[in-house]
């Protein structure tokens, strides 16, 4: 079995904004390995994000492929797609994006409910993630009752919910301050210590130096930067 | 407990301020829709009932008329109702009519009373709730409302003087007869607040006079209800001057001659499911237009686009449903108070209500609602469900 979790081939993103063609995405090649730890830096606009969308199936390429755990995610449908990323990849966003009307241990439960598990083991993973995170004593509480930190790490565990091949962070520590953003840093270096395969696109070069793998984009395209 | 339906309750309730507001707009299209469905055939249906209380099934009335509509009357109707009794499927032909009649005390002033006499066999007089006493059997018994046992302080036994109209030369009563109180009863005909009083027809022929022998209407009781239409039929086929009418037929008749309620009913009723549209495609319009980055997180998490819908049209159905539960109480409640003012428009019978609350057109109701609050949430959750994620999450950080 291969350990590619992800390639993209000469993949492209175009899309207007009002009136402007704006290329995001330009020929970009880039494989994602199994248990890899992906640091995708770069400038606002730079394209990191929309690289990231496309990595996780969410967006679909101008030109170019993405291969995703097998599948070229252009062919398949939405529901497929749908599919995959609930069951397969992990999505950690800037905004945490927690339901505020759900607890924390309802956060993480959501996309294992989505999935079909029963109540009674998903709850007991729920209860496992949010220990992992260091959130096990914050389990009943709502997002409005949580720290900017806190949410991510509820975030965190959200995205490892369905035990995902992959996860992928878009400016994870964004929305943090320093000391905040480097304990999240942290959480990823031992999410990825642990086996998880992870992409994070940032500006936070803290958070790029736990990276096994660090690329850099400019005006939509990757360079590589450094291997550690 | 994450189900769908939990999601879209917990979604709704997180501006829980709003949705009192929208709900109560709800409610009060809800109450309206429903008080329009009551009065739509309220009164018919509130006739047909007290109609169907006196336990005669059919009506012989003067030609062009419905029963007490105008003042015409029908001739000779002691003979008639004694002809149509024989038919053998008629167990009871009784003749009833209407006339002003003045009543006294000894020295006291007259007043004057709404008045029925009717022509029943003894001790079957139709229409009537006997409070105290019985019902009239002889020439000179007299049956009372509450209204005339209290204005004149009598009681069953006690005797008053009843006449057509007082005599403006000496203010006594003309062709006056003395009348023993036999009954104290509740008149099912009898107009709100109106001084009524029964007394056998013939006395009625007696004081006014007449010896035509008028009757406003025949009552008919069938021995076997199902032959209600075949009598009425047969009858009216063989009487010319006449016209006769089985129960429903009446009702029908009512009913052409009441379109007005139903096309304001339709109407109000109409922009009520309207107001109910608009309100829950407004709240839930804001709700996802406000959740937008939101929703896309939970796309790109793997809720699927069914679910989506599903949970925004769920809104939709939980802001009808609540709305139309407590609007249907408030709808009584409003019918009720509305019922008390129209039943005091004078002349109609105590008993008639314009708002009567039919189940089968209560669910009915209910049912248009909630499926207007679903049908209301689908376009924000068409909208919720296409979200186009990446698009979403680039311009909520940019």
């Amino acid at each position: 079995m291969s350990d590619i979790v992800a390639q993209a081939r000469s993949l492209s993103r175009a899309y207007l904004r009002g009136s402007t063609e704006v290329h995001a995405v330009r020929s970009v090649d880039l494989t994602i390995k199994a248990a890899e730890y992906v640091a995708v830096l770069g400038p606002s606009g730079s394209g990191k994000s929309t690289l990231l969308n496309l990595l996780g199936g969410i967006d679909v390429p101008s030109a170019g492929s993405v291969e995703l755990l097998g599948h070229n995610t252009r062919q398949l449908s939405d529901r497929r797609l749908t599919r995959l990323r609930l069951e397969r990849i992990g999505f950690v966003f800037q905004r945490f994006h927690l339901l505020p009307a759900l607890t924390a241990t309802e956060n993480v439960e959501l996309p294992m409910a989505e999935a079909g598990l029963p109540r009674i083991q998903r709850r007991g993973r729920a209860a496992d993630l949010l220990d992992y995170v260091g959130l096990a004593h914050r389990s009943d509480h709502r997002p409005g009752e949580l720290s900017g930190g806190e949410m991510q790490r509820v975030a965190i565990a959200r995205a490892l919910a369905n035990n995902p091949a992959i996860i992928l962070a878009d400016e994870p520590t964004g929305e943090l301050d320093r000391e905040t953003g480097a304990e999240i840093a942290e959480l990823f270096s031992r999410l990825n210590r642990d086996g998880t395969t992870l992409v994070v696109v940032t500006h936070d070069t803290a958070l790029a130096e736990a990276a096994s793998v660090v690329r850099r984009m400019r005006d939509g395209r990757l360079e590589p930067l450094a291997e550690t | 407990m994450i189900n769908v339906l939990s999601l879209a309750w917990r979604t709704l309730v997180r501006r829980p301020r709003r949705l009192v507001l929208f709900v109560a707009g709800v409610t009060v299209a809800a109450a309206v829709l429903f008080d329009m469905v009551m009065l739509a055939e309220g009164l018919q249906r509130s006739i047909g009932e007290i109609l169907e209380a006196t336990g005669y099934q059919v009506r012989v009335v003067p030609k062009g008329l419905l029963p007490f509509e105008g003042g015409a009357s029908i001739r000779d109707s002691r003979a008639l109702a004694a002809e149509l009794g024989t038919d053998p499927r008629v167990s009871d032909a009784v003749p009833l009519w209407g006339q002003t009649v003045y009543l006294s005390s000894p020295g006291g002033d007259p007043r004057p009373t709404a008045s029925f006499g009717y022509g029943a066999p003894v001790g079957t007089t139709p229409a009537l709730r006997i409070r105290s006493g019985r019902t009239i059997q002889t020439s000179g018994d007299l049956i009372i409302d509450p209204i005339i046992a209290a204005e004149f302080g009598v009681g069953v036994g006690d005797t008053l003087l009843a006449g057509l109209e007082p005599d403006p030369a000496v203010g006594a009563l003309r062709r006056r007869r003395t009348v023993r109180v036999v009954g104290v009863a509740n008149f099912m005909f009898a107009a709100e607040g109106s001084a009524t009083i029964g007394l056998p027809i013939e006395d009625l022929w007696s004081l006014a006079g007449t010896a035509s022998q008028p009757a406003a209407l025949i009552l008919i009781r069938v021995a076997r209800e199902e032959d209600a239409y075949g009598v009425a039929h047969d009858f009216r086929d063989r009487l010319m001057n006449v016209d006769v009418y089985a129960i429903p037929e009446i009702i029908e008749a009512a009913g052409d001659r009441l379109t007005y309620f139903q096309q304001l009913s339709l109407v109000l009723g109409t922009v009520s499911l309207g107001v109910t549209f608009l309100l829950v495609a407004t709240l839930l319009t804001l709700s996802v237009n406000e959740r937008w980055g939101e929703i896309a997180a939970l796309r790109a998490l793997g809720v699927t686009r069914g679910r989506m819908l599903t949970q925004v049209a769920y809104q939709g159905f939980i802001i009808a449903a609540a709305g139309t539960l407590i609007g249907f109480g408030a709808g009584l409640l409003v019918a009720r108070y509305l019922d008390e003012i129209l039943s005091d428009f004078p002349g109609l019978p105590v008993d008639v209500s314009f708002f009567v609350l039919d189940f089968s057109d209560a669910m009915l109701a209910i049912g248009v609602l909630m499926t207007t609050g679903l049908f209301a949430g689908l376009y924000p959750a068409w909208r919720a469900a296409s979200v186009n994620i990446a698009a979403v999450l680039r311009e909520e950080i940019q």
